[in-house]
């Protein structure tokens, strides 16, 4: 078993919508294989819905990234910037440290449409 | 050209909580009369021993929420606490929570605010008060 250790986990919670195209940039622009979307809805301080009183939520995508460390602050900043988180309701990033994790290598084969 | 920048928050962790479907709001509502900016929510599908807790095993929701929390490590505790209060996580089958860390968080902040408070009081951005805003 192969495992490696000290790699970083990067999450980006965005608006519903501006996952897809994120994560086909991670694959074929930066060729990143660890990557996960799922579903999610949230809610800040500084909501668009936030005058219409707590608790009113808006539908968000996360999208997980598993990196090596080498690569982290590349891929943080790659991210942060292509899904427009530097803007009004555009969502958070954050960086969490892993123990260990095992490689996901896939094989050279057309994928499926 | 546009002036792009990147506030990169440190000190900060994340709190995780996992309670029985419809109560998440609850949780989220003290969380922010603590502090916390705001959080995610995702609905899992949990098991565990409530075949023997409530009446015939159907009190306890199979359905969960998932609760995710940013939050600036000078609230954490008192974040975490409000949580455990608001989330009755003393009786059994209600949930559980925990933190983990995290190396560096970013999202837009208004630069109002930033000018306001993090220049001048070193204070984390993380830590404004609903009322400051």
């Amino acid at each position: 078993m192969k495992i490696q250790t000290r790699h970083k986990m990067i999450t980006a919670i965005v608006p519903k919508g501006k996952a897809q195209k994120l994560v086909e940039q991670l694959v074929y622009e930066l060729g990143i294989s660890r990557v996960n979307v799922n579903h999610s809805r949230g809610l800040g301080r500084i909501t668009p819905l936030r005058q219409r009183g707590i608790g009113e939520t808006t539908e968000k995508e996360v999208v997980t990234v598993l990196i090596e460390p080498e690569r982290a602050e590349e891929v943080f900043d790659f991210i942060f910037f292509e899904a427009d988180i530097n803007t009004p309701h555009g969502g958070l990033i954050y960086q969490q440290p892993t123990f260990a994790s095992t490689p996901f290598n896939l094989p050279d084969l057309p994928e499926e449409s | 050209m546009k002036k792009i920048e990147m506030v990169v928050l440190t000190d900060v962790s994340l709190i995780t909580a996992i309670v029985q479907r419809g109560k998440a709001d609850d949780l989220v509502k003290a969380a922010q009369e603590a502090g916390a900016q705001g959080a995610s929510i995702h609905y899992a599908h949990g098991r565990g021993v409530r075949e023997r807790l409530g009446i015939l095993g159907l009190a306890v929701e199979a359905e969960k929420e998932v609760i995710n929390i940013i939050v600036s490590s000078d609230q954490v505790n008192r974040i975490f606490e409000r949580l455990y209060r608001a989330g009755e996580f003393n009786t059994p089958g209600m949930g559980f929570m925990w933190v983990t860390p995290v190396d560096k968080a970013a999202t837009y902040i208004p630069p109002e605010i930033l000018e306001k408070f993090a220049r001048k009081t070193r204070r984390s951005p993380l830590d404004i008060r609903d009322d400051e805003l």
